[in-house]
């Protein structure tokens, strides 16, 4: 049995959170209060999420993943499986976090009123994105 | 006409803007600051404001 470790992150915003990995290619997501999150065997596990990727989505032999808020922190934190953070996520957990801030400060400047005409993001490499805006 | 340059790069947004000093450059930072903790910020004192960056980290 792959044991959950829970781990800080800088992920505040839920919604940004959520656009982020589908963005990453997880387009089935759980939403809500206390989640049950079961392991590779479909056994209940005690650790609870409010954003939840189920394991059939993941990998084959993968656990549940799950998101929860921290009241204290403000921030999200990532419930992941010892086994999952070794394999099937390695990729995803690199990518996860320039996704984020790519939507992130995209939001931000649709929300200052700035036009998406005038922002210009470019991909320069793998985890490496450039925007530009004339304000 | 301002110019704001946005890196990110393994999750850490690094904001840069260019414009003219009193006319909002800050409000555009500003709205970076609040995306995540700000390590470092630093701002210009010329009439023309060359230089502002703000880095932050999204990392595990």
């Amino acid at each position: 049995m792959s044991e959950f470790i829970t781990t800080e992150t800088q992920y505040k915003d839920k919604k940004t959170l959520i656009e982020a990995l589908k963005e990453c290619g997880f387009s089935t997501i759980e939403e809500g209060k206390d989640v049950t999150l079961y392991g590779y065997h479909g056994d209940k596990r005690p650790e609870t999420a409010d954003i939840v990727i189920r394991k059939k989505y993941i990998g084959r032999l993968s656990n549940d993943m799950g998101f929860k808020f921290n009241s204290k922190t403000r921030c999200y934190e990532i419930i992941l499986s010892e086994y999952d953070r070794n394999c099937h996520s390695q990729k995803f957990l690199q990518t996860l976090p320039t996704t984020y801030a790519t939507y992130a400060v995209k939001q931000s400047l649709l929300k200052k009123g700035i036009a998406s005409s005038a922002i210009k993001i470019t991909k320069k490499a793998h985890n490496d994105v450039q925007i530009e805006v004339r304000i | 006409m301002k110019k704001m340059t946005i890196n990110i790069k393994d999750g850490i947004i690094e904001a840069h803007v260019e414009g003219m000093k009193g006319k909002g450059c800050s409000q555009y930072l500003d709205m970076i600051d609040r995306l995540g903790t700000t390590k470092k910020r630093t701002k210009t004192k010329e009439f023309y404001e060359k230089q502002t960056i703000i880095v932050q980290e999204i990392k595990y």
